[in-house]
């Protein structure tokens, strides 16, 4: 399932054969709002058609493809306000769609199993739920907004100053807790819950899990990688050289 | 009942023949037999003739407790019970491996009381050995984190220091692979360590 390709992507390739050696890559033009049904378009055609930057969007692709993909010469702080749609559409994947989706098929489990320990891990995945909710609401209250103001002041808009007061390193926070709970949720189907009498629910649970925890580290990655470099180069810009 | 079997390593003829004593004068149920070869011990081990090594941790002391810890290792794979005999001091992270601790200064009742209990817990773990992983100590600590209690007043219930607390715990996240402290606590609902309405307390 996780899967690095050891192949560059260019705007001349088609969208569809990328799609076939690497289909994590879904993920990616989902959040891009590109639709599926794209025949033998190229990358460069679709992105003209949604009107998206392709060396941006070929940038994206090419971090999640493979996780060694050097980002040093490419960044640049025209990105920005797409990279934060496109991190705010990933938001609205995991809290809408996946999160969502896994919390069923926990609770498919608990029907199917006659172990009422299962019911427990209801409680454990909504706690776990409401972590990533307020990480992710936090993100998009204050991070967001910050990044937005900082870039609109060198674009010469007009910004609420009050939003410039933060910088980037009060953010850089911890998604520790997050991935400690999803670990520990994985730790326990496997070893630590006695075996039931549904397999296949139990299963489909760790798949998904195991899918989501790639899945945010890539998210996290885009953020580490891509989103920090280019809001610090932003930062000096803005406020100067000789002050962080 | 079987008897449980008992293998004390231990250099004084003493203390040897002093647990051998007070172990056959109190009970039947006991099969007490020495050695002082490690050899022999690993052999005696391995063929599953032990249910209980009762040891002395300065014969297999070794600066980084690395021999204590393959004897932790063999006891999990074996099945079989560790107990530290002491009677000098030894720092609490290193006894954290034992199951339990005897100290040459107990009553006899209480040598007893220590060895049921582990042969209960024994018992009881025998069909799922999930548990056997962790050392009875360790189960204690967990079962107070699944509590809600915080280090402090675990150390303060079991009478260690905040610092041994923080390295059970340690252990226990490393051998369970669980760190939060509800997914601990799920762990303590499966394993009976607190009941359902424990765990909606806590959460």
């Amino acid at each position: 399932m996780a899967h690095t390709g050891e192949f560059l992507i260019t705007g001349d390739l088609r969208m569809a054969d990328i799609i076939h050696i690497n289909q994590r890559l879904l993920l990616v033009i989902e959040r891009f709002g590109i639709s599926l049904g794209f025949g033998d378009k190229s990358i460069a055609e679709v992105c003209a058609k949604h009107q998206h930057n392709t060396s941006f969007v070929l940038l994206v692709l090419n971090v999640f493809n493979d996780h060694t993909f050097s980002v040093n010469e490419l960044l640049s702080k025209e990105y920005i306000p797409e990279l934060i749609d496109y991190l705010k559409n990933g938001h609205r994947y995991f809290l809408m769609d996946k999160l969502p989706y896994i919390n069923e098929l926990i609770d498919r489990f608990i029907e199917k199993t006659e172990n009422p320990d299962t019911r427990l891990l209801h409680s454990f995945f909504q706690e776990y739920m409401n972590e990533v909710i307020e990480h992710m609401n936090l993100e998009e209250r204050t991070v967001f907004p910050y990044i937005l103001a900082l870039f609109g002041k060198l674009t010469g808009q007009e910004v609420n100053e009050e939003l410039l007061r933060y910088q980037i390193d009060d953010f850089i926070d911890n998604h520790s807790n997050i991935e400690e709970k999803l670990d520990d949720l994985k730790q326990l189907l496997i070893k630590h819950f006695p075996p039931t009498n549904d397999r296949f629910y139990r299963n489909q649970i760790l798949f998904e899990l195991f899918d989501l925890e790639y899945d945010l580290n890539d998210h996290n990655g885009l953020e580490e990688r891509i989103l920090t470099p280019i809001v610090r180069t932003l930062e000096k810009e803005a406020k100067g050289n000789g002050q962080n | 009942m079987d008897k449980t079997k008992v293998l004390v390593v231990d250099h004084s003829e003493i203390i040897r023949q002093g647990i051998h004593s007070i172990l056959k004068a109190q009970s039947f149920n006991y099969e007490v037999c020495f050695s002082d070869n490690t050899r022999e011990i690993s052999d005696r081990v391995r063929s599953g003739k032990v249910d209980i090594l009762l040891v002395n941790p300065s014969a297999y002391f070794d600066s980084k407790g690395e021999r204590i810890k393959l004897l932790r290792q063999e006891a999990i794979n074996f099945g079989f019970k560790l107990i530290a005999l002491v009677y000098a001091y030894f720092d609490e992270q290193l006894l954290s491996l034992f199951d339990d601790v005897i100290s040459i200064n107990d009553e006899e009742e209480k040598i007893f009381s220590k060895l049921e209990k582990i042969v209960e817990a024994g018992n009881a773990s025998s069909e799922d050995d999930e548990n056997a992983n962790l050392s009875q100590r360790e189960l204690d600590v967990v079962k107070l984190v699944a509590l809600g209690k915080s280090n402090r007043e675990i150390a303060e219930e079991l009478f260690i220091s905040i610092h041994t607390v923080i390295s059970h715990r340690k252990n226990i996240t490393s051998k369970l692979g669980i760190k939060s402290v509800s997914g601990l606590t799920i762990y303590a609902v499966i394993n009976k360590l607190i009941g359902t309405d424990d765990f909606n307390r806590t959460v």
